[in-house]
């Protein structure tokens, strides 16, 4: 076989630390779906709620080529090898030995700290598209070189290069120096090793931009790291250009109209949100909408997550706010059950929800 | 005008390749054809040609989003701007107004789910279409190496556009599949256009080993010797990463894998690599190829066997496409049909699983197949069977052609009966290819004759039966130590290389 050998190591890569990462979060309250959906970015709102509560929003959407197959024989592999192990409720809990791989994997490779897949979702992927298809396009024009093969064969992404260019006031010449301009100094900011990585990752006239397995070999790392690191620059530019748009007067450009929500909630929540701020109480919600009440109150406790300024007073009293609040820090924990067991008085699963919501990570 | 006048006037060639001119002649002269043309042989011309001669516009069904993408692209790069792809990346806006301005366009290309749409069959009524072209046309076809359910609905399509002049092109199709075409297009008289199948250019060999190491050691040596650039095919896609990790490590560094599971972009890259010659060799699953246009492969391998002669006859077919000399050598050891056997399985539902469909659909009452259809879809069927998505499609295929449910006693039996065919069909047809594998005579002449053709000529480099020199195909001067991966680079100069070029001097 066309085996290699190899030392067997606990954690083989960045992906499976990040899973580890996950299960670790996340502590058993769920099951491996949960994991699933998060690094795929399902947009429901148990996802939602749960990347928040559980902390773990920044990794939200930020694996999406993640397949179920694949992350339960990684999830297998932890447990053959003693760093997870399963529950009486059949999900899955880092063991001790899971902790201390976790600390010393990260010590090793660090957690790429620009990454932010809850605030930025899919405008980075547009980002990304859309730049690297500019920078080829600009490349091969100013060496007056016609007929080349887009690199992104996304027709929607192609037509919107086309407009951006034609759009620009400035030569060709001037718009490839002044995009150079405003990239250079958001590269020097990040590791020599990202900003080699992203530059390998362009196309040009002269050659094709390398996949991250071929990046990894060059650079002597390993690919799903790279990826990461990728994503980090990536991560890193857009949330530099989005607070000093003056300073990035081509590269914001092409953040506008980036299909994302200002306010990324899913679309049924949306429309509860509609109804609620017209002052209809949840019950006649649930019944317009032909929903169960349980159903509106996941778009409440969506609401409450995502919008610090949401209102959740008509839905909760202060005093018991503050009581649960004060029960799930003190005891460190968010398991519903356990919160209404300690409480005084009596309060729904739904009440405890929305202070976890509120509270989630600082608990 | 002679058809000539016009290749040069549109395209700049004088000449026609093989195929070509009988194919625009028999369109231009107002008939149905069925033109076989070898992959790489420029298919595409035969209905560019004819939309310039008309001046009329040409719908062209393609079953890949990849290949639609490509062949658009292709024409675009020619210099033509009224091209549209009607396929899931357009947006609603861009739907829309590609609508509205449907007859400005002259290259109309749809995916056949599209074909569903009322609005763009409408729209596409409302138009004179000079040319219906079916790309791939064998997908129509059950017994076709790459069935499409989605393409049955093609018969009807064509028949509300009004019948219009029709193109079904195909690259390998026997006999049997070619009437199936003809027949589920609402059974016309088509002409038939069929250039050989044969390609003089490419010598064929099959090697048979007793292990898998030996075979392994093969494939690294004949990856070091041959020129390339090269494919080797896979049948499973973990073989081909890790055959392409084990050659690199043995000094092969310009090479890659290729499947469908890499991301898309990922894919691009690899592809647009190979074009540009920045890698010399490929380790691939059958994903790999379709409306690639890379003249100079040199050597195809097949690792393991693909699941008939079709697909062989397609897949070798991607060397030598600039008619120089080129070696398709296929590798076997004893039992790697068991693979293919067992894709076969996977391929269509089993048994107990139409058994299962079909009560659930009792139990749902469905009264018609088109209900039925659609409860399939509604209810997330395909988790509760443990139904992948191709036997899924097939399934509903079948209802959708039954107009009552009143017997389902029947209809179980029908459905069973169809399942069991297709799959002795498929078996046969492996069959067939392990036959040729261990076959003591000219492979050519098999090939020609399974699909019911002549050889015209041997080639001096025929096949292992005839005799071939297989070092005729090895590099002329082997570099010694074979270059770094790349060189070591300076981000910052290459980035200002890319944007302002002659800046770093």
């Amino acid at each position: 076989m066309f085996f290699m050998k190899r030392v067997k190591a606990m954690v083989d890569n960045f992906l499976e630390a990040l899973i580890l990462k996950c299960l670790q979060k996340v502590n058993g309250e769920r099951s491996i779906s949960g994991t699933y959906h998060l690094l795929k970015g399902k947009k429901s709102s148990q996802t939602i709620q749960d990347s928040h509560l559980f902390g773990i929003n920044r990794f939200f959407g930020i694996y999406p080529n993640i397949n179920r197959e694949e992350l339960n024989s990684v999830i297998q592999k932890f447990v053959e090898n003693g760093l997870a192990k399963k529950l009486p409720n059949n999900n899955y809990a880092v063991t001790a030995a899971g902790m201390k791989e976790l600390e010393h994997y990260f010590k090793k490779y660090p957690f790429p700290v620009h990454v932010n897949g809850w605030d930025i979702q899919n405008t980075g992927v547009t980002f990304w598209k859309r730049l690297s298809l500019l920078i080829q396009t600009i490349s091969n024009l100013v060496r007056k070189q016609k007929g080349f093969y887009p690199i992104q064969k996304d027709p929607g992404i192609q037509k919107w290069i086309k407009n951006y260019i034609s759009g620009q006031k400035l030569s060709r010449q001037d718009l490839g120096a002044a995009l150079l301009k405003e990239l250079l100094p958001l590269l020097e900011e990040v590791s020599s090793q990202e900003r080699e990585i992203f530059v390998l990752r362009l196309s040009s006239s002269k050659r094709t931009g390398l996949t991250y397995a071929q990046i990894a070999q060059q650079l002597n790392l390993e690919e799903t790291y790279v990826y990461f690191l990728f994503v980090n620059v990536i991560h890193y530019m857009i949330t530099n250009i989005k607070s000093e748009k003056n300073l990035y007067k081509y590269l914001s450009i092409l953040l506008e109209g980036a299909p994302v929500a200002e306010k990324p909630i899913t679309l049924s929540t949306h429309t509860t949100y509609q109804y609620l701020l017209n002052g209809v109480d949840k019950e006649e919600v649930a019944r317009l909408r032909n929903l169960k009440v349980s159903t509106i109150e996941d778009h409440i406790v969506e609401l409450a997550l995502t919008d610090s300024h949401f209102d959740t007073s008509p839905y909760l009293q202060k005093e018991l706010e503050q009581e649960i609040a004060s029960i799930a820090i003190s005891n460190q924990t968010r398991k519903l059950k356990e919160i209404k067991e300690r409480l005084t008085g009596n309060a729904s699963y739904f009440q405890i929800r929305l202070v976890l919501a509120r509270y989630g990570e600082k608990i | 005008m002679k058809l000539e006048a016009y290749l040069e006037k549109h395209f700049g060639y004088t000449q026609f390749r093989d195929g070509q001119k009988e194919t625009i002649s028999e369109i231009m002269a107002g008939n149905h054809t069925l033109s076989m043309l070898p992959t790489g042989t420029g298919k595409s011309l035969c209905y560019q040609l004819p939309v310039y001669m008309m001046n009329k516009p040409a719908v062209i069904v393609s079953p890949l989003l990849s290949l639609m993408q490509d062949q658009a692209e292709q024409i675009k790069v020619r210099g033509e701007k009224r091209v549209v792809s009607f396929n899931s990346f357009l947006s609603f806006e861009e739907k829309r107004y590609a609508l509205n301005n449907l007859h400005t366009y002259r290259f109309i290309f749809v995916s056949p789910e599209m074909l569903n749409s009322r609005q763009l069959l409408a729209g596409l009524k409302k138009l004179d279409i000079g040319l219906f072209v079916i790309d791939e046309a064998h997908c129509i076809s059950q017994w076709g190496y790459d069935f499409r359910p989605d393409y049955l609905n093609l018969g009807p399509v064509r028949k509300q556009l009004g019948d219009p002049l029709t193109l079904a092109l195909t690259a390998t199709a026997t006999p049997a599949v070619r009437s199936d075409i003809i027949k589920e297009l609402g059974g016309d008289e088509f002409t038939e256009i069929l250039s050989s199948v044969d390609r003089g250019n490419i010598a064929l060999k099959a090697e048979k080993f007793s292990s898998y190491e030996e075979k392994e050691q093969r494939l690294l040596t004949l990856v070091k010797q041959l020129q390339g650039p090269g494919i080797v095919y896979f049948s499973s896609k973990k073989t081909a990463e890790t055959a392409a990790a084990f050659l690199q490590t043995q000094g092969n560094g310009r090479s890659a894998f290729y499947h469908g599971g890499l991301e898309q972009e990922q894919r691009i890259l690899i592809q647009q690599q190979f074009i540009n010659g920045e890698l010399d060799l490929i380790c691939a699953t059958s994903a790999f190829g379709m409306g690639i246009n890379k003249e100079n492969v040199r050597y195809v391998i097949h690792f393991q066997m693909p699941m008939q002669m079709e697909s062989y006859v397609q897949e070798i077919g991607r060397a030598g496409r600039d008619g120089k000399e080129s070696a398709a050598i296929l590798l076997y050891l004893e039992g790697d049909e068991g693979l293919q056997l067992s894709f076969i399985e996977r391929e269509l539902p089993a048994i107990n699983q139409v058994k299962g469909i079909v009560h659930y659909l009792k139990s749902k009452n469905a009264s018609s197949g088109e209900e039925a259809a659609r409860l399939l879809q509604k209810d997330d069927i395909g988790a509760l069977f443990a139904l992948n998505e191709i036997q899924l499609r097939i399934i509903q295929h079948m209802l959708l052609s039954l107009h009552d449910l009143q017997d389902l006693k029947l209809i179980e039996a029908e459905m069973i009966s169809f399942v069991e065919n297709r799959k002795e069909g498929k078996v046969k047809k492996l069959r067939t290819l392990l036959s040729w594998i261990h076959a003591n005579t000219c492979r050519r002449e098999l090939i020609t004759r399974y699909f019911h053709q002549k050889i015209q000529q041997k080639p001096e480099q025929c096949c292992d039966y005839c005799g071939i020199d297989l070092e005729g195909f090895y590099q002329k001067d082997p570099p010694e130590n074979p270059a770094e991966f790349r060189p070591i680079f300076d981000w910052k100069e290459e980035l200002i290389e890319m944007l302002v070029p002659g800046r770093n001097e």
